[in-house]
């Protein structure tokens, strides 16, 4: 009778360590990673103007250049003027950005800034990105 | 004293307006640790009083403004509603850091009750920016960030879009408003103020809000525009201890009155117009099938 007690004993020990040392999380598998990152440095274009009144407008993604002329856009930045630095998940593959920043000098001055019509104009700037899965891709628009 | 009931006196001084109103009431303090009541009972003030302003604009002499009785405007809107409050007014543009005495003299009782506050200025509206171009996003990728720049003693915020909504209906059409906000309480810190707005509540509130629309009816977002409504110190602590769900007595024993009860403190809005939704948020307001049914048109 107390061979079995201790039989019982043990067995409940080995259950209890076997249900301990299941630290896999269970029945759920960590889940497969299925999108990668585009990192956009949205820098200011260096222009001859106050910093503080150059303001970024727009930072929009589409799958094809002609859906980012359309204004198709799959995904868009609420921009800011104090940050530069925008991330957006995606699934793999190629993507079109645009990003457009204005001018809001008084007089002249935003035309002579290279800002077409002047003040509140806008300059674009578009790159074309391939992103790929789990990895960050970084780009910084090119104002011309 | 508590056999007569108290003094309950609100004025929250709008610096958006010349007309500034004072609400008198009459209250019986509940008892230290009864729980039971939710709020003050309170009842229409029937003992003459003389209820005055002083605005400090030097150190020497301040300027006096005396609030008259009024009638006409019930008190059943607004902060503190209850059509139980007396109305006083007087006309006066309050200056920003200005200090603000405000007294309420009951010769019956041969006492004053009385408070004081430091009136606030316009709270600056970094983010949303009026700037042509400049897009407003709601999507599910992206929240949106809120930027304010109090002015001092500020420290309570309620801020919200407000789309101006036109639906019709053949040749007719209702005018309507949609609002996404929040508040914030903060303590003033000389700091730019940041808060993420969950985009996604912008899609369960229309949800929300709105049904779906038959036959060639649709509805049109004809204006958007930010405002943010901000108050003083002693709003703050009053909202703060609301908000952390304090028990009852202690919400009701915040006062910034002596001899009396209430809150004195001010108040100031401010306003980007203007704003427009960008092409993504109309896009998917009019494809995806969450909301196609609304039948929103750009």
């Amino acid at each position: 009778m107390k061979a079995l007690k201790y039989l019982i004993l043990t067995l409940l020990v080995l259950v209890i360590v076997r249900c301990d040392g299941d630290t896999g999380g269970g029945d759920n598998p960590p889940e497969p990673v299925t999108t990668g990152i585009l990192e956009v440095d949205f820098q200011l274009p260096t222009v001859q103007l106050p910093a503080k009144n150059i303001h970024r407008i727009d930072l929009s993604i589409s799958r094809t250049t002609d859906s980012l002329n359309k204004g198709l856009f799959i995904s868009s930045a609420n921009v800011l003027d104090s940050k530069s630095v925008y991330r957006f998940t995606l699934v793999p593959g190629t993507y079109y950005y645009r990003a457009g920043v204005t001018c809001s000098c008084l007089g002249d001055s935003c035309l002579w800034g290279g800002f077409p019509g002047g003040r509140y104009g806008v300059r674009w700037a578009s790159g074309k990105v391939i992103i790929a899965l789990g990895q960050v891709t970084r780009d910084v628009p090119s104002f011309q | 004293m508590e056999s007569e009931g108290v003094p309950v006196v609100y004025c929250v001084l709008d610096m958006d307006d010349s007309l500034q109103q004072v609400r008198l009431a009459k209250s019986f303090l509940p008892q230290e640790g009864d729980f039971g009541q939710d709020h003050y009972t309170v009842e229409q003030w029937n003992e003459p009083v003389e209820i005055y302003l002083e605005e400090w604009t030097d150190a020497h002499t301040p300027v006096i403004y005396n609030f008259s009785r009024v009638n006409e405007i019930s008190q059943d809107t607004g902060f503190f509603a209850d059509p139980s409050f007396q109305l006083y007014q007087t006309y006066l543009k309050p200056i920003e850091n200005m200090v603000y005495y405000l007294y309420l003299w009951f010769p019956e009782r041969q006492y004053f009750a009385y408070a004081s506050t430091i009136a606030i200025g316009h709270t600056e509206i970094i983010n949303p920016a009026a700037i042509p171009g400049r897009k407003v996003t709601f999507s599910e990728t992206d929240d949106y960030m809120i930027e304010l720049k109090p002015r001092p003693n500020a420290g309570f915020h309620q801020f919200n879009f407000l789309l101006t909504i036109e639906q019709h209906s053949g040749d007719d059409f209702i005018q309507g408003h949609f609002n996404l906000g929040d508040q914030v309480n903060q303590e003033y810190d000389g700091q730019i103020m940041t808060y993420l707005l969950n985009s996604e509540r912008f899609y369960t509130d229309l949800l929300k809000q709105y049904d779906t629309l038959a036959g060639s009816d649709y509805r049109h977002i004809t204006g958007i525009e930010f405002n943010v409504f901000s108050y003083g110190s002693e709003l703050r602590i009053y909202n703060q201890l609301y908000d952390n769900g304090s028990q009852t007595w202690e919400i009701q024993s915040y006062s910034s009155f002596r001899n009396g009860f209430g809150l004195f403190s001010s108040k100031a809005k401010s306003r980007t117009a203007n704003l427009e939704l960008s092409d993504l948020t109309y896009y998917i307001l009019t494809n995806d099938p969450r909301y196609k049914h609304l039948k929103f048109v750009q």
